[in-house]
Parts: structure tokens; C-alpha cells; sequence
């Protein structure tokens, strides 16, 4: 089914009949991930080869960049021949989308690093890189994280969460990769953890509502595949993606990352029922760039973003901005466009200001309050209509 | 698009620059190759125009799916 699906994308993309609202929000997030702030390709530090490459992928590395840290940290101790990083997007979103010229050139992009690094192996944190460059890399020796870890042994002196029962979520994406769910599950067995199987788990788990870009282009069967898949057990969840982590911890229940597990912090803890927030997700990732470029390879070279606006968002606020696919960077475009021109609205109860923008395809509309430095965020929405409004003078 | 929405809200509203109320006036709006004429609040001075959340996540997100399907 889904690959009908994806045949069926790929032709409406070639006949110009995708509408932009289905998957723009997930391109430009991972045009972002391949952009110069985020991306780097460096050998081991102290070395000119590789004989390994950790790609840990954008979605870890957006949502728990520690992890990515420390897993490269006992990559490079545990690994010969020298353990190569590389930051970026693999592509997958454009593959669901439909994009098949940008899936060539974003292969394109990565064989030609790839190569220049001595085409090493690759290890990768998460399945649908794993999936990707399996099917567009068939040249590339690929291993996933998890079979290595299981090969080399865990990490020493591990302070391990206390969890009860943990049931194993494995992402849609390993569904026909078995050597990977045997890996997870003999490496949760050392750490003796007590385990679960899911009704509906291995070669026929539930999607956890990111795969094939369903939480872009269909929200509401995003949330009901979400919920279905959280109420099939009352024990905790363990997942080995991140973003099966991030959706099922964001709506409440209590999911671990291997990662988790394995190094022994639980950095999954903070997530639990908080919204997904895509702005500190995209800020993680420049952050990861910088700190590696800091502590692994010592150069002080700081990157960020450039947010020039502070912000004070509140969690219901920042549900919404989730919901409705906002920026904290659409925000600042919008307030800074409102302050400079003046060009706003002011409610004469509140105070408040409401202004809209539109950068791009997309309206944003933002009632905030305060001045120059830091504002308020009281609500935000917006819609793809343009309005075509003359503003005189 | 041609009926006229729900705006009990945009009284609240005045313009910032202006500092006059808001009044209804026609407004275009175009999305995927289709123009429809709107009746929005509007600051009759400069022309900025008010709409409201309601508005925005409900008939405009549901023309704009409608538009998208056809």
C-alpha cells in the first residue's frame, strides 16, 4: 500500500497536482537540516580517514542532540580505523513526498561527500535513513546502530533508569529489518530490562504517525494512529526513533529511547506530554553543529540563529504552534514587520497587538504584547488564502 | 466566501497607525489559481484588514482543503 501511495504522490508531483499545503512544512524543514547551519562531514578528529561514518540523522539530532554526542563519543572510543560524523537530512521526507528530482540531488550531494570521505561504512541511528540509503545507496556498506552497539558491548558504568515493564515499539521503518529489532531486543535483554511485545509489533508494527509525512498531510489520522498505538499497553514504551519517541511522549505517554537506556540518563523524561516544539527542534540542530565544532573537533566557531526578537511563549501557546505548524521564526518575521512599519492592529481592552505577514505561501497572524527586545505570545494562527489588501501609506 | 462571517470580535480592534474602529469592506483573497471577494473589517484609512482566528482555522482552512481536492 505504501508504495501505491508514494507512485501515486510521485505522479501528482510530475502533473503539478500535490497541493502545497500537504508536505511544505516538512520540505523546508529539511532544506533547514541540509542548510550550511546545520550540516557537517568530518573525519575523526586527529585522523584523515574513516573507516566508519555515524550518521545519526536530523530527527535525533533535533530532538535529543546529547544523545548524538555521546553515542559518536563511544563510537569513535570502541571503533578502528577512524569514526567519520556526519550532520544532515537524508532525504526520506522528500522520498515521501513525492520529490524524486530532489531525492536524486540529494543523493547526489550525499554520494559525493560520502565518496570524498573514502565511501565508509555507515552507521546509522535511525531506520529510515537506514531505509533510504538502502534503497538509493545500494553501493554503501550499512549498519545500524543498533547492531553495532549489540556487537561492541555497552557502554561501562552505566547508571541505569529504574523502569518497570517497557513494551518495544518498533518504527515502521525497521518492519522487514530484522537483524535490527534482534539487536534491539538482545541489547535491552543485557541491560535487563523487562520487556513487552505489542499485539502488533516487528514485521507488522504501527506506524507512530510521522512515516510516509502523515502527520503533515493528515493530521486527524495522525493523532487517531498516535492514540491507537499509545492505549495498546499500560507499560511504558520503548522506542529506538526518535520521532516515534517524540510523538508518543509529546501526547503523554510515558515512551524511553534506547539511547536512554543505554547511556543512562533519561532525557526522554523531560518530554513527557509536552508538545513538539519545531523551533527548538531546528535550534537543537544548529546547536549540535556548534558544540561539536567546540568539543570534538575544538574550533570556536559559533553558528546560530540569528534571533534578534525574544519571545516568551506559554506551553498552550506552544501547543497551537504545533498544531498549527508555527514557527518562533514566523513570529519574529511577523513582529518585526509589524514594528518597523507599524502596519498592526490594537485591541482596546487588552492592549494587545495583532499583526500578520506573509513571508512566503503562508499568512501569519500574531497577537502579542511588549517592546523592543522581548514579547509576549498570545496566540497565533494562520492560512494559505493570500489576502490581496492595499495598504496606503 | 461571499456570506458574510461571524466578526462580534473585530469591534475590539482599531487600527494602530490610524487609531479609527475597523467597518466592513470587500476584500479580495486568492489561493491556487481562484480569486473571491470578501466582506472583512478594514481600517477605512489604510487598508489594513482584520481576520479573525475563527475565521483562519475554520471556512478559509476549509476552502483552502476543498480548493486543494479539486
Amino acid at each position: 500500500m505504501g508504495d501505491v501511495c508514494k507512485a501515486a504522490r510521485g505522479i501528482m508531483v510530475e502533473q503539478g497536482k500535490m497541493p502545497p499545503s500537504a508536505h511544505e512544512f516538512a520540505l523546508q524543514d529539511m532544506m533547514f537540516s541540509n542548510s550550511d547551519k546545520v550540516t557537517l562531514a568530518r573525519h575523526q578528529p586527529g585522523t584523515n580517514a574513516s573507516a566508519y561514518l555515524f550518521f545519526p540523522g536530523c530527527q535525533l539530532s533535533g530532538s535529543s542532540p546529547e544523545h548524538v554526542m555521546k553515542t559518536y563519543a563511544y563510537l569513535s572510543d570502541r571503533l578502528q580505523g577512524g569514526v567519520g560524523l556526519m550532520l544532515r537530512c537524508c532525504g526520506a521526507p522528500a522520498e515521501w513526498a513525492g520529490r524524486e528530482e530532489t531525492v536524486s540531488q540529494l543523493v547526489d550531494e550525499f554520494r559525493a561527500q560520502w565518496s570524498q570521505m573514502g565511501s565508509p561504512q555507515l552507521i546509522l541511528a535511525c531506520s529510515s535513513c537506514y531505509a533510504f540509503f538502502k534503497a538509493h545507496l545500494p553501493e554503501a556498506e550499512l549498519m545500524s546502530l543498533w547492531e553495532v552497539i549489540d556487537r561492541e558491548g555497552l557502554p561501562s558504568a552505566v547508571a541505569k533508569p529504574q523502569l518497570p515493564l517497557v513494551a518495544i515499539h518498533d518504527p515502521c521503518t525497521s518492519r522487514h529489518e530484522t537483524r535490527i529489532q534482534e539487536s534491539v531486543r538482545r541489547i535491552v535483554g543485557k541491560l535487563g530490562y523487562e520487556t513487552e511485545e505489542l499485539p502488533l509489533s516487528r514485521d507488522k508494527t504501527e506506524c507512530c504517525g510521522f512515516g510516509g509525512l502523515m502527520f503533515f498531510a493528515n493530521r486527524e489520522l495522525a493523532e487517531k494512529v498516535i492514540r491507537r498505538r499509545i492505549a495498546e499497553t499500560p507499560a511504558d514504551l520503548l522506542a529506538y526513533c526518535a520521532v516515534c519517541r517524540d510523538h508518543f511522549s509529546s501526547r503523554g505517554k510515558p515512551t524511553w529511547h534506547l539511547l536512554d537506556l543505554i547511556f543512562g540518563d533519561a532525557v526522554s523524561r523531560n518530554l513527557i506530554g509536552r508538545p513538539i516544539d519545531y523551533s527548538l527542534r531546528r535550534e537543537k540542530r544548529v546547536r549540535l553543529k556548534n558544540l561539536c565544532l567546540r568539543e570534538v573537533w575544538c574550533e570556536d566557531r559559533v553558528e546560530s540563529e540569528a534571533y534578534h526578537i525574544h519571545l516568551s511563549v506559554s506551553e498552550k501557546v506552544r501547543g497551537l504552534m504545533e498544531q498549527r505548524m508555527i514557527l518562533d521564526e514566523d513570529l519574529q518575521q511577523v513582529i518585526q514587520w509589524a514594528e518597523r512599519t507599524g502596519n498592526k492592529l490594537v485591541n482596546q481592552e487588552t492592549g494587545h497587538s495583532l499583526a500578520h505577514y506573509r513571508p512566503g505561501a503562508v499568512t501569519y497572524w500574531v497577537e502579542y504584547s511588549g517592546e523592543e527586545g522581548g514579547f509576549t505570545i498570545h496566540n497565533a494562527y494562520s492560512h494559505r488564502m493570500e489576502l490581496l489588501e492595499e495598504l496606503k501609506p | 466566501m461571499s456570506r458574510q462571517p461571524d466578526f462580534e470580535d473585530a469591534s475590539d480592534w482599531k487600527c494602530a497607525k490610524c487609531a479609527v474602529p475597523l467597518e466592513m469592506h470587500e476584500v479580495e483573497v486568492a489561493y491556487m489559481g481562484s480569486k473571491y471577494p470578501v466582506a472583512l473589517p478594514r481600517c477605512p484609512r489604510c487598508g489594513i484588514v482584520f481576520i479573525p482566528e475563527q475565521l483562519a482555522v475554520g471556512k478559509m482552512a476549509e476552502i483552502e482543503r476543498l480548493l486543494e481536492d479539486k
